[in-house]
């Protein structure tokens, strides 16, 4: 890695504000177009842009590997709040049919649990979009 | 009990949540890996046992996923087929896991097991989810969930696979992605038609969209047959599979062989018949194509499993043979025909089972696959080798074993079809099969190895059960016809025939 201090200064700028972005879209899911997947992008996005600015095993202090194994593996959650529904005594991933309050529409709070699954989604693509990174950068180096 | 209401979804679930948990395991508690891969299994097999028995006792389920109606809502239903179908996908698919339990410590690179089963639950769980869904575009994302896992799936035994896994892997990958994007164009043209996903809503609706739009349909079905025919290997569109089975591990060979291709088929059955209704269907002249390509399909794939030398490669040349007798059993028109094709996929899932597994013990054990190797295999490994031949004498169709009953329904099938053709067609590749079936068996039982004499050296009991499991079932399943006949006559009658 070259050192090249305008990249960085920008990179490291910029970065706060990518995440901010990708947090938005993935809290705004259920109101505004976007939702999970679109800011779990951007945020996975963000991590690779400061691995390709400050290296790789800059980037892996940042986010071990460990850390992207489980929430590579929030899925687990996404299915955890499916049973909320059973556990009420209606059907798999229902919302308001299980008595979760979903406020009015237009709030940041409403629309039952598909904010949390959204939340979820986002966790999961952004580390995948690490992983993938990560992966294919490696392989490179041999 | 309460929960088996929800049993439509959570056989669904219960292998997805284990594959997820896959690679966590395998970081912090390695033991714990295999064995919550095999109960997740065990569980999803035993609620298709339990929703058998629900949808014999009252009828087809419907469940509604996050309590929204059908049309709108994602609709998961489960009916006389799809109970079948899921039965056929959790039990052989369990038995294949238990087998991949022992068979991956020493086939599959130590870094990637953790992947290669989380994969393996989550091909099963996606296939699953195609039988019991009742929404067009589930069906998608489920054929996705597992496509990919397949695709990856063929080259997961790293630095000890063959050569070619990665080409294999990804001329297989291609032929799948055209196929899937086929499929979506095929279901963009049917929601275009008809403004619905949910299936039965559909079957409904395009019966006016047929009169409106009748290009569009045409066009939607078409795109829907050239995508399924890719994914099932249906023959001209086979060229992917020979390969792939070849270069992955066998156990995956088997789950494709005896699971995927089958389940791409179904897909095929359940568009003629529950969606674009089979009336349709057969008036386009789509039908008679299909049988013609079938027909092929089961003469030329045992013409070129005649040919090869590599004992995967006759048995995948084979599994083209036997779609061909699945899908011209659905496409004939008649009830035995039809009963015939469905019994076969539980049929040929398990004898294609039972010999891609015996396959992949003597690789295990020694390493090799060739058709000369196998000399004198029956003396080193009696018991693997003797379910392989009870298997191999199955599919040729020798009564009473299992793959003579679905050959005897399809042979009344084209009878009550009128169709002579198609007769002489099936009575000639029992013969077809008979001589490379035959020739394996000659291999196995009646010549002498190279090295001269051999000790006994049978595979370990974890992978030696399921083999023999699936040989005995190669036996008793086809003698005890009626058990799954009681579901499958139903299926018949439920779908118009």
């Amino acid at each position: 890695m070259t050192e090249d201090i305008i990249v960085k200064t920008t990179a490291r700028l910029m970065t706060p504000f990518i995440q901010m972005f990708g947090l938005y879209i993935i809290l705004h899911g259920h109101l505004t177009p976007g939702g999970g997947f679109q800011g779990g992008a951007v945020i996975g996005a963000s991590m690779i842009l400061l691995a390709v600015v400050y290296g790789l095993e800059e980037g892996e202090k940042r986010m071990s590997h460990d850390l992207s194994t489980v929430l590579e593996s929030s899925t687990i959650v996404y299915v955890l709040i499916g049973f909320i529904g059973i556990a009420a005594g209606v059907n798999f991933l229902a919302s308001g049919a299980a008595g979760i309050p979903l406020g009015r529409p237009g709030d940041l709070l409403s629309g039952g649990m598909i904010l949390a699954l959204n939340i979820v989604i986002g966790f999961k693509v952004a580390s995948t979009g690490k992983t993938l990174f990560y992966t294919l950068a490696k392989e490179d180096e041999g | 009990m309460i929960l088996s209401s929800h049993f439509p979804v959570l056989i669904v679930v219960a292998p997805l949540f284990a594959a997820y948990l896959m690679p966590l395991c395998w970081r912090w508690k390695r033991g714990l890996t295999k064995p919550i891969a095999v109960t997740a299994l065990t569980l999803s097999f035993l609620m298709a046992l339990n929703m058998a028995f629900q949808v014999l006792r009252s009828g087809p389920i419907s469940y509604h996923a996050g309590n929204w109606q059908p049309p709108w809502g994602i609709e998961i239903y489960v009916d006389y087929l799809s109970v079948y179908m899921a039965l056929v996908v959790t039990g052989v698919g369990l038995l294949i896991l238990i087998y991949s339990t022992k068979y991956s410590d020493k086939m599959i690179e130590k870094g990637n097991i953790a992947i290669f089963f989380a994969l393996i639950l989550l091909l099963i769980a996606g296939l699953t989810g195609m039988v019991v869904t009742g929404d067009l575009f589930n069906l998608f994302v489920f054929l996705e969930i597992a496509s990919l896992a397949s695709y990856a799936l063929v080259p997961i035994a790293g630095s000890k696979g063959t050569k070619g896994r990665f080409e294999a892997s990804f001329r297989y990958l291609y032929m799948g992605a055209i196929a899937s994007t086929f499929t979506l164009i095929a279901i963009g043209f049917a929601y275009m038609a008809t403004g619905t996903l949910n299936m039965a809503d559909l079957a409904l609706r395009l019966v006016e969209a047929r009169e409106a739009y009748p290009t569009l349909v045409l066009m939607s079905l078409g795109f829907f047959v050239v995508g399924f025919s890719l994914k099932s290997a249906l023959f001209p569109l086979h060229l992917w599979l020979p390969d792939a089975y070849a270069h992955a591990p066998a156990p995956v060979s088997a789950l494709s062989s005896g699971l995927t291709i089958k389940v791409m088929a179904y897909v095929i059955i359940r568009l003629f018949y529950s969606i674009f209704g089979i009336a349709f269907v057969s008036s386009t002249g789509l039908l008679s194509m299909i049988q013609i390509i079938a027909a092929l399909a089961i003469i030329i794939g045992s013409l070129y499993a005649i040919a090869q030398k590599d004992v995967i490669r006759i048995l995948a040349y084979s599994s083209v043979s036997q779609i061909g007798y699945v899908i011209l059993g659905a496409t004939l028109l008649s009830s035995d025909g039809f009963t015939g094709g469905l019994l076969h996929i539980l049929h040929h899932s398990i004898m294609k089972g039972t010999m891609i597994l015996a396959v992949g013990a003597v690789m295990y054990k020694t390493g090799k696959r060739n058709i000369q190797d196998f000399k004198g295999m029956g003396r080193r490994m009696p018991y693997t080798m003797g379910a392989f031949s009870i298997a191999a004498l199955s599919m040729v169709g020798i009564p009473p074993l299992t793959g003579f009953v679905s050959k005897w329904f399809l042979l009344l099938g084209t009878l009550e079809a009128k169709s002579y053709a198609f007769t002489f067609v099936i009575l000639a590749s029992s013969l077809l099969n008979a001589v490379y079936y035959l020739r394996l068996i000659n291999y196995i039982h009646f010549k002498d190895p190279d090295e001269g004499s051999v000790r006994v050296d049978e595979a370990p009991m974890t992978m030696l059960i399921p083999i023999v499991i699936l040989g005995l079932g190669a036996i008793f399943v086809g003698m005890m016809a009626n058990i799954p006949l009681t579901l499958i006559s139903k299926a018949v009658s439920s779908l118009g025939l």
